[in-house]
């Protein structure tokens, strides 16, 4: 007796909220457990409508795709997340950048552990890109008509060595200092583009115009290249990847839906 | 799946727990744990004392820091200076830095010592300034800047004194700053400037002899140089000349070319008198020689640039001797030895006693330069750049080309070489440690490595390793920058010249006696102190005596030598003892006008009562008076007004013992030595006696004459028994 | 009855049963936890621990020296005005009969620096003219109440400390630490 009295209370309760114009705002569909509800459930959802609205069996089977390409978005989000907290303390600036990574380390609670992780998360983030794409290959799973999203992938692969590259600068220390400076030096060894490349005459390329420059906003590494990073880092990277991202996902529902075995 | 969430999830949990734990019980919060205990304990032990003690006050402001203390809340404590873009949190562990209870607590809540916090307030300097090491840190390897690709290692104390020379220009005089002044003395008293550069001093003479005309100067000169430059503390323990680690082929060729300089100069013989030896003996003592040589066996000289006669004998020839001593400055212009003022028999007397002086045992080596080319030896030359510290012929106006230790200084640790050395940490003054030690140490492959071993005590080479690493920093805002001051760097002058003139060894410096005094029974027959020396002295009369020394004191064998000053070297002289003694101007004197007759007349018959003329004979002439031991004769006050600061003056009269030390033969007559006064007036008479003596234009004999009849009057009045005074 | 009902349910359960609820329970409860936790120390790492300010405690010397100091006291009994810190730091040390306070030169008005003028025995504010006794007390000008008075107290070394941060108005002067008793 007790129980179909709490019953009916709740379900009243539920009533009262399901019918109220706040949830009906915000929840295009019934609450009743429908199929029809269950697609427009994912359908009508931000968060889901990337998601398809039915799972084939074996998309549920970890073992042959071993969720990589799932677990570099998940990277993906904890970069984010614990990146924009970091912005928090961080000023992009000769003067301050080592002093504030610093600060971070030793006098911002949980600072240590919010750049720790967004450290050991990008290494992760790297080492699972790279076996999703060994994964990919040794699926077969590039082949048509799977072929733009493979391509679609290698971009992916390339921007996420880019953040790893910019993010690198950014302590501002020794190791970054020169690990950047051996880095850009190679841009200036570009054919054509380079000032130290081969066939850099022809263009008329030197050391003030020159792929380098451009990378560094200057002739050595300095002020600009720390800003410069900084917002291909924090901005521009992330901003170009998540597009590139948006269209990874849905070319995996478009060409068939997430690889099986054959 | 259920399973694996099952896991995972607590085991997130679980090191989310140990990552807020770890925040909460970070090494700086233990340190600040165990702080406030200490602290606790100490403030309460204070209290409970005050409470025994019953003082009302003390118990007031311990029950007040007591209660401050229980209230103290973990936290990062940091000091910001954005002038210097300084964010020191050394605080968060070195809580008693600035709290003279923790004085004698263990580290790292030590109070800091010594009283330099008083004049750098750490709200103005913070720690990094000065120690080095990384301030932003909370964590104790990486706040001392022992981590990866940190340049700046926080200094150890023995080097730490580098620091004072970012913003002071001289670090002479300043308390705290010793060692890093001892390493600028040591600098250029090692000879360390032949070779490398030094800041703050103007050009410098070579620190070794020239060694153009070895084949006059030396009776076996193949032997004695090859076995010198093989390894001079052999030939003369305790030398400056340091150890080339040559091979004996290096040696010859050396050897060889040195011999090919200089032409046998046609020197009319010396004759060398034995007879004449004890006489030359007790000259070389009563004229003061000793001072600087020793001479015997065992005995060592002020300085190891100074030569040890002990073996002279065997190493020169008397007519060069004999020459050398008649005018040093001939043979050798850049020489620090001085003229001595010596009659030709006299100097005679003390050539035969060195030229006595021999070798007891033969040279290490025998002379076999016949064999080896002395072009090579030249080219051995240019590559060790003996030039550095010796006039060689041909080599005039070449520099040694060695590294700038302004760039020491700002290079970071990781450009060092270390070479093959594996056991040593890398940190700059274990580094220059070691090449201090090894000269060689870092050699590997190709790079060889020329310094020579100077003979060196631990301290000495930390004092030149704070000196090295020392170097103004020009970031800094000029509010910080403590420039040399014209008495600073006067004083840094003097400091090096008493180094180079081995003034300490007939005057007492620093506290130090002269090197002299241990030959002498009496003290008094030493050259007077040069301690407070600017401030007793007129700097007039100080700048002619230095240029031109004329003798004051009657009863002493001793002459000031004539060292052959420029006009400059005097003047720094000067200016560097006014500034030692802390007084102003050096150029103050009364001008006669200034004494007012009533003092004047009435200093007169002070004078004369008191009998300072007993001592002080002031006839003009200089004719000592006969019979009298010129022991018991003290300083002509004729001098006085152009010699003397009358406030130096009145002090000496007031004070003579703590002034002059306790050999002076000076009576204490207006006060005791403890101060109290023993005539009826001593002060006034005092003023008077100064204002007769600096205004004196006749000797007192003929003044005091005219004053017969009325000290006879006035000795029946009062009669001053001298047996009881005194001395 | 309801408990015995529950628990009737309990031993109903089947083992696998049972450890498949814990497991959840398990889960789901540290995910919860971690998850609360993490945002909880997310708020936590907004509230900085050290700020960039210049210091703002000042070392001004011992009480004793301040007691040293002798004369009359005027009609506010203030004996002496300490300029030394106002360059600098924009406070005076005020010595009065029975206690050592620091005054902000920071005028009550605009907050221009006010100036010391010893030989009229006032304070004056060089932007509006408000003028002060030397106790802080306006009587002139637009000021609208005295100047304020900074917190003082007796380090633990001995020494006055004088903190710019903490300021007392004048319903607060003889609050302890507007000011140091002299013994």
């Amino acid at each position: 007796m007790a129980s179909s009295r709490t019953d009916q209370f709740r379900r009243k309760a539920v009533d009262w909220i399901t019918t109220s114009q706040l949830y009906r705002s915000v929840f295009r569909h019934g609450y009743a457990d429908t199929v029809r509800n269950r697609a427009l459930e994912v359908t009508s959802n931000a968060f889901l409508h990337l998601h398809p609205i039915t799972i084939p069996a074996h998309a549920l089977k970890v073992r042959f795709t071993f969720c990589l390409g799932g677990l570099t978005f998940f990277l993906f989000l904890v970069e984010t997340v614990t990146g924009v907290l970091l912005m928090f303390y961080y000023r992009p600036v000769p003067e301050y950048a080592y002093a504030d990574m610093k600060t971070l380390q030793y006098a911002v609670y949980f600072g240590m552990i919010l750049r720790n992780l967004h450290r050991w998360g990008a290494h992760l983030m790297v080492v699972l890109v790279m076996l999703h794409m060994l994964r990919v290959f040794l699926t077969g799973s590039y082949r048509p008509p799977r072929e733009f999203n493979w391509v679609l992938g290698v971009n992916l692969l390339v921007l996420t060595l880019l953040l790893s590259f910019t993010g690198y600068l950014l302590p501002w220390d020794q190791l970054a200092f020169w690990a950047v400076t051996v880095g850009t030096n190679m841009a200036a060894a570009t054919p054509f583009l380079g000032a130290e490349g081969p066939f850099h005459g022809l263009l008329g390329v030197n050391g003030m115009n020159d792929a380098r420059f451009l990378l560094l906003g200057d002739v050595r590494v300095a002020g600009s290249a720390l800003l410069r990073f900084y917002v291909l880092h924090c901005v521009a990277l992330p901003l170009v990847a998540g597009v590139l991202m948006v269209v990874h996902f849905w070319r995996v529902r478009k060409d068939g839906g997430i690889s099986r075995p054959l | 799946m259920r399973l694996v969430f099952g896991i995972l999830s607590p085991i997130f949990l679980l090191l989310c727990v140990v990552a807020i734990h770890g925040e909460e019980t970070g090494e700086w919060r233990q340190y600040q744990d165990e702080f406030k205990r200490i602290f606790t304990e100490r403030a309460q032990a204070k209290l409970a004392d005050a409470q025994t003690r019953g003082d009302a006050a003390e118990t007031a402001r311990w029950t007040r820091v007591v209660g401050e203390v229980s209230q103290l809340q973990p936290e990062i404590k940091q000091a910001f200076i954005s002038e210097l873009g300084v964010a020191d949190r050394c605080a968060s562990c070195h809580l008693g830095i600035d709290d003279p209870l923790f004085a004698d607590a263990p580290q790292p809540y030590r109070s800091h010592p010594g009283k330099l916090l008083e004049s750098h307030e750490p709200n103005r300097f913070g720690c990094t300034m000065c120690h080095d090491g990384q301030g932003s840190a909370t964590a104790t390897e990486a706040a001392h800047g022992r981590e990866a690709n940190w340049p700046r290692v926080m200094m150890p104390t023995a080097v730490v004194q580098s620091a004072c020379s970012r913003c002071h220009e001289v670090t002479h005089g300043l308390a705290g700053g010793e060692r890093v002044s001892l390493g600028t003395d040591l600098f250029i008293n090692k000879g360390c400037y032949g070779c490398h550069n030094v800041r703050g001093a103007g050009p410098l003479p070579k620190f070794g002899p020239p060694l153009n005309n070895l084949k006059s100067k030396l009776t076996d000169a193949p032997a004695w140089i090859g076995s010198w430059i093989k390894e001079p503390a052999l030939v003369a323990p305790g030398t400056a000349m340091p150890n080339f680690l040559l091979s004996d082929e290096e040696t010859g060729k050396i050897t060889a070319f040195l011999l090919t300089l200089g032409k046998p100069t046609v020197t009319k013989p010396v004759v060398v008198d034995a007879a004449l030896v004890e006489q030359g003996k007790r000259l070389f003592t009563e004229r003061g020689c000793r001072g600087c040589h020793g001479v015997e066996p065992g005995e060592r000289s002020i300085s190891a640039r100074v030569p040890h006669l002990g073996t002279v004998g065997s190493k020169v020839t008397a007519e060069w001797l004999d020459a050398w001593i008649a005018d040093p400055k001939q043979a050798n212009p850049e020489t620090a030895m001085p003229k001595v003022v010596l009659e030709a028999p006299d100097r005679g007397a003390i050539v035969a006693y060195l030229m006595s002086l021999k070798r007891t045992e033969p040279l290490p080596r025998k002379a076999d330069s016949g064999k080896f080319d002395a072009a090579e030896g030249k080219e051995l030359i240019k590559q060790y750049e003996c030039f550095g510290c010796h006039a060689i012929d041909g080599f005039q106006d070449v520099r040694p080309a060695v590294p700038d230790l302004g760039e020491f200084a700002r290079r970071p640790v990781a450009e060092l070489d270390f070479g093959t050395v594996k056991d040593l940490p890398r940190t700059k003054w274990d580094w220059m440690r070691r090449k201090i030690r090894e000269p060689r140490a870092y050699e590997w492959g190709q790079i060889k490595l020329r310094m020579p071993v100077f003979p060196m005590v631990e301290d000495e080479g930390d004092s030149l390793i704070s000196y090295s690493m020392a170097m103004p920093a020009p970031a800094l805002p000029a509010s910080y920058l403590v420039k040399a001051s014209a008495a600073g760097s006067a004083a840094r002058t003097v400091s090096w010249m008493i180094g180079r003139l081995n003034c300490n060894g007939c005057h007492r410096i620093d506290g130090k006696d002269a090197y002299i005094a241990t030959y002498f029974e009496r003290k008094s027959r030493v050259g007077p102190t040069l301690d407070g020396v600017g401030g007793r002295l007129q700097g007039q009369y100080l700048y002619s005596f230095l240029m031109e020394p004329k003798p004051v004191r009657p009863w002493l064998t001793l002459r000031m030598p004539n060292f052959g000053f420029t006009q400059d070297q005097a003047r720094s002289l000067v200016d560097g003892f006014a500034g030692r003694a802390h007084a102003d101007n050096p150029y103050t004197y009364v001008a006669k006008a200034a004494i007012d007759k009533e003092h004047f007349d009435r200093g007169i018959r002070r004078f004369r009562h008191y009998k300072c003329i007993q001592c002080h004979p002031s006839a003009v002439g200089g004719a000592l008076p006969e019979g009298v031991d010129p022991d018991d004769l003290s300083i002509n006050l004729m001098l006085a007004k152009e010699r003397l600061r009358p406030e130096w003056f009145m002090e000496f009269l007031a004070r003579p013992k703590q002034i002059a030390g306790n050999q002076t033969r000076m009576p204490t007559i207006f006060y005791t030595v403890e101060g109290a006064p023993k005539v009826e007036h001593p002060d006034e008479d005092i003023k008077d006696i100064v204002s007769y003596v600096m205004g004196m234009t006749e000797d007192a004999e003929t003044t005091l004459k005219g004053f017969e009849e009325e000290e006879k009057a006035e000795q029946k009045k009062e009669a001053v028994d001298w047996s009881k005074v005194q001395y | 009855m309801k408990k015995e009902a529950a628990l009737q349910q309990l031993v109903e359960l089947s083992r696998r049963e049972f450890l498949t609820r814990g497991v959840t329970a398990a889960g789901w409860g540290s995910f919860a936890v971690v998850l609360g936790a993490g945002t909880l120390e997310s708020v936590r790492f907004f509230f900085p621990r050290v700020l960039y300010q210049p210091p703002t405690t000042f070392r001004i010397g011992t009480p004793e020296g301040f007691l040293a100091r002798k004369g009359d006291a005027d009609a506010y009994g203030v004996i002496s005005v300490d300029e030394r810190w106002k360059p600098e730091h924009r406070f005076f040390v005020v010595r009065a009969k029975d206690r050592v306070y620091a005054l902000t030169a920071r005028c009550a008005h605009l907050g221009c620096t006010v100036n010391w003028f010893s030989s009229l025995d006032i304070f004056k504010c060089p932007c509006h003219g408000s003028q002060y006794h030397s106790d802080g007390r306006n009587f002139a000008g637009p000021a609208p109440r005295p100047l304020d008075r900074l917190r003082i107290s007796v380090g633990v070394s001995g020494d006055l400390v004088v903190d710019t941060s903490v300021v007392y108005g004048v319903d607060r002067f003889d609050t302890e630490g507007a000011f140091v008793a002299l013994a």
